[in-house]
């Protein structure tokens, strides 16, 4: 019986394998021709499939033998055309011979561009771990500015400091504002005063791409690099379209245009211009509140970057920027007639700025770079009756040797920072007005040396250390020590440790837009900050053959503060007191991100962030203000029909924060709930030269206001505090007017204030 | 604290797994692109350059799977010249008794003026491109995007020595 199975099976098997190895082969044979028939050469036909298929030659001929089935399909593509899919049929023949006609895909080329430079989640060789995104990333979900764009970005918070003035900072891992530096082109041109407006109004277009590192990178960049760090890196000339235009407008009737222009200045330099205008002019108030829910603005920046054509091909470059901006918030029935003025309250600023950045490559053998920036920031502005006039003047100058030496890389370095500060406040000196009187100045020089050393092909270490010095501190050492580890090509680990330090300058932080209505004490003469930090990464890759990848990320992070300086809101509603920490802070968690791009056009991109950050004096450890302990970001994009039409879905989620109240009585929740924002859009990339793109931004119409019964701004009613009434100390008293014991504070914000709008864009460019 | 130290052991345990997986049998024979010169010289025969970049994602992916695909390997080491160039390496490199240098526009940016002289396709120059020249430095073939070893198989038959 068993046996005769296994005749049975040896027979059906014995039948079924004649019928594969005498199986019918096909021939395919043809010609390729373009759109003026002219023969094409070097197209790729390949049967899906299969492994079959060839390239045609010269004449546009091709032949593909032995296929085995009599109806397949056939894709015939070439770089810069249309692909073109076609069912084949052997009917009766085993031969076919075929004509095909590609047509030029005008938008190929910018879709390789986009491909060819993607480094959406790239990390870079280095031991120190940086993070780098580039505007394709930021284009999920369009921003007129960078400063918004970051909310993409994971353990990267975008903070809005003020109801009224929309001015804000960046938390880089729930780390406050100021200690974030930013950076254009490696130079410190945009320091505290001025983060908000250094990253809003450099055009999209001009961007390269920007660097982001987590913890302190202070042996390399000095002062302020100690929490984070944001490196814009502005494109060159060679990289640049020879004109882009985008234009953005959202259904809250705002618009903005970006434009970049290139020239060649004829064989000395390329140029490359570059126009941010933005403008928002229809005051709205959904929350019934009786102010501005968004900021009105009127902002204008001017770029231009000359990069001249050296005989030896080193480096020599020159930027400058012209900022403007205007803007102002506040009741609905205020007019710039009342600037200033105590009857209706408004904060408006003027802000006007120069930068002049530049690169020389020195002409030496050896590789030596000088690079030098000025910038200058004035600031007019009222909040409510109070005048608030500040000047800050920043001089920069850095001389570099990059030296290689056997294994070792080398870079050294002496850098001098200068910076000038002065304003109407009593901290530069006097109960004067008048904006010169006694300004600030901080002369800031340094010396630093880094040596990366590749101990082996696997493994690097990179050590550094750095001296400033500094009047009022002394000598500042921040060291630094890097390792990476590559047991594979596809496997990174990364220990870093380090310091980095801080010298206070309160006066150059935006604290003025941030406190609006309160007075800044200062307890103490402050000493410089410092922190210490340990972190660990890991980074996977996975690639698939046909060119799809995986990829995941995983970091932890313990920063250890000695000396911090918190604003502290609540020992005085009127007042924010600064002063030394006689204790601790510690900022410490863990983060992951994770990527898959896959060939058919679908990309995920997933983070999260859990961290708790904490101040610990006297003994007592208390949560830090307006600092979340999980915080989330995603993006979903697919492309489809040829990768012409694409669908980005963008989010964040962030966990409750402790809010800023004003007192016991304060009747708003202590706690931000859970929250999101939400957003989708489509871009549709089949025009000749031309991007249209539109979609809904807060999908879930989410704001804090719709979530909470008391009013967000407190006593909105009463901005001037008249019916407010304080005891001796400057306490305020509750009253039948105000059982709450409230002042006027427009500080408690941590959620935008603009619910779901449409908003709709278009880009052109020409290469 | 203490977690995170036992996350870093943890992930140096897990790495030395992952050390011994990965040797890797058939390889890619490549040469420098400072001796291409010499190289045509000695093997005249059709020379594959394929220009790529440390942070070019497309680039790293190819040399992760199209370069290790056997029959891929196997044609490029028996009928090619195969030159790896970093289209931002700071070498100088003589190409066609011409000496080509590095261009920087940055203090950690740039471009090699042999990736733009060789790599430059329809104006622009982009990360990967994969040029094939003869042995009189004619290029025969150039294309700037990510190529599948199925792609490259097709595109190496027509210039196969």
């Amino acid at each position: 019986m068993v046996l005769n199975s296994l005749k049975l099976l040896f027979f059906l098997v014995l039948i079924l394998s004649t019928q594969l190895v005498h199986g019918q082969l096909y021939q395919l044979t043809g010609q390729v021709i373009d759109e003026k028939e002219v023969p094409l050469a070097f197209a790729t036909i390949s049967i899906d499939g299969t492994d079959l298929g060839t390239v045609s030659k010269d004449d546009g001929s091709f032949i593909i033998n032995n296929i085995p089935n009599n109806t397949f399909k056939v894709a015939i593509s070439f770089l810069g055309y249309n692909t073109i899919h076609k069912t084949v049929n052997f009917e009766s023949s085993n031969s076919l011979d075929l004509q095909i006609q590609l047509l030029p895909d005008e938008n190929q080329m910018e879709e390789i561009v986009v491909t060819g430079t993607l480094k959406e989640v790239n990390r870079l060789e280095s031991p120190v771990p940086v993070e780098v995104y580039n505007p394709v990333f930021f284009k999920k979900n369009p921003t007129p500015n960078i400063y918004e764009a970051l909310q993409n970005v994971n353990g990267v918070r975008p903070q809005l400091n003020c109801q009224v003035c929309n001015t804000g900072d960046i938390h880089i891992n729930g780390l406050e504002g100021p200690y974030t530096m930013v950076l254009i082109d490696g130079m410190p041109i945009v320091s505290s005063l001025a983060t908000v407006y250094g990253l809003s109004g450099i055009p999209n277009s001009l961007v390269e791409r920007m660097e982001i590192v987590k913890g302190p990178a202070s042996s390399l960049y000095g002062s302020e690099a100690i929490g984070g760090l944001i490196n814009i890196i502005t494109k060159n000339a060679s990289k640049a379209p020879n004109l882009s235009i985008d234009v953005m407008s959202t259904s809250w009737e705002d618009y903005n245009i970006d434009l970049g222009l290139k020239f060649q200045a004829g064989s000395t330099a390329s140029v490359l211009t570059g126009l941010n205008y933005y403008n928002y002019q229809n005051p709205i108030d959904n929350n019934e509140d009786n102010f501005t829910d968004v900021t009105l603005q009127d902002r204008i920046s001017v770029f231009q970057k000359w990069q001249f054509n050296r005989k030896d091909n080193k480096l020599f470059s020159i930027a400058g920027r012209y900022y403007w901006e205007d803007r102002w918030g506040g009741e609905l029935q205020w007019t710039p007639e009342f600037r200033g003025g105590s009857e209706i309250y408004g904060e408006a600023i003027t802000t006007e700025r120069f930068e002049i950045l530049g690169q020389y490559e020195l002409p030496v053998e050896e590789k030596m770079m000088f690079s030098f920036s000025f910038n200058d920031h004035s600031q007019n502005s009222v909040y409510g009756d109070m005048p608030y006039i500040g000047d800050q003047r920043i001089v920069f100058g850095q001389l570099t040797w990059n030296k290689e030496f056997k294994n070792h890389d080398f870079l050294l370095g002496s850098a001098l920072r200068y910076t000038w500060y002065d304003d109407n406040t009593p901290a530069t000196g006097g109960e004067s007005t008048e904006v010169t009187n006694n300004p600030d100045e901080i002369c800031l020089p340094g010396i630093f040396v880094q040596d990366e050393m590749s101990l082996s092909d696997d493994h690097k270490l990179l050590l550094g250390l750095r001296y400033d010095y500094n009047d009022d501190h002394g000598s500042i050492i921040t060291p630094r020590l890097a390792y990476k580890w590559s047991p594979s090509t596809t496997d990174i680990i990364r220990i870093n440790a380090g310091t980095g330090f801080r010298v206070v300058n309160l006066f150059t932080e935006e604290h003025a837009a941030l406190t609006g209505a309160r007075e800044v004490i200062i307890a103490e003469e402050l000493k410089p900050e410092k922190s210490y930090n340990v972190n660990a990464n890991y980074t996977k890759k996975i690639y698939m053959s046909d060119g799809g990848s995986a990829g995941i990320e995983l970091s932890s992070w313990y920063t250890y503060f000695t000396n911090i300086i918190l604003p502290d809101y609540e020992l005085n509603p009127n007042q924010i007191v600064y002063d030394n920490l006689e204790g601790s802070a510690v900022s410490k968690g863990i983060s992951m991100n994770a990527d898959l791009q896959l060939s058919n056009g679908l990309s995920i991109l997933l983070g999260g962030t859990l961290m708790d950050v904490s101040t610990e004096e006297n003994d007592v450890k208390e949560r830090q203000i307006l600092t979340e302990r999980f915080a989330g970001t995603w993006s979903v994009s697919y492309a489809f029909l040829d990768k012409k039409l694409s669908v980005d879905y963008t989010g964040n989620v962030y966990g409750p924060m402790r809010l800023p109240l004003l007192g016991d009585l304060d009747p708003r929740p202590a706690n931000s709930p859970w929250w999101s924002i939400q957003n989708i859009q489509m871009t549709y990339k089949g025009l000749n030269n031309l991007e249209i793109y539109g979609g809904i931004k807060n999908l879930l119409n989410w704001t804090p206001w719709k979530n909470q019964e008391e009013p967000i701004i407190a006593r909105a009613f009463d901005p001037f505090d008249r019916q407010v009434e304080f005891d001796a100390n400057g306490a305020v008293l509750a009253t039948a007017d105000n059982p709450n014991a409230l002042t006027f504070d427009p500080s408690y914000v941590y959620g935008p204030n603009q619910g779901m709008r449409l908003f709709l864009g278009l880009r052109y460019s020409l290469k | 604290m203490k977690q995170f130290l036992v996350l870093v052991c943890m992930l140096f345990i897990y790495s030395c797994g992952i050390k011994k997986l990965n040797q890797q049998s058939a390889q890619l024979i490549k040469s420098d692109i400072s001796y291409i010169d010499s190289l045509i010289e000695i093997s005249p025969r059709n020379t594959v350059v394929f220009i790529h970049t440390e942070w070019c994602s497309y680039c790293k992916n190819m040399k992760h799977t199209t370069f290790r695909n056997k029959d891929i390997v196997n044609t490029l080491n028996n009928n090619f010249n195969f030159v790896s160039f970093d289209g931002e390496s700071e070498k100088e490199i003589e190409f066609n008794g011409k000496l080509y240098r590095y261009k920087a526009s940055g203090r950690t940016s740039g471009i090699h003026t042999l990736a733009e002289e060789i790599g430059t396709n329809n104006g622009v120059l982009n990360y990967p491109t994969l040029v094939i020249l003869d042995s009189n430095y004619k290029t025969l073939f150039i294309e700037s995007s990510f190529m599948s070893a199925k792609e490259l198989k097709l595109v190496l038959q027509n210039f196969e020595d």
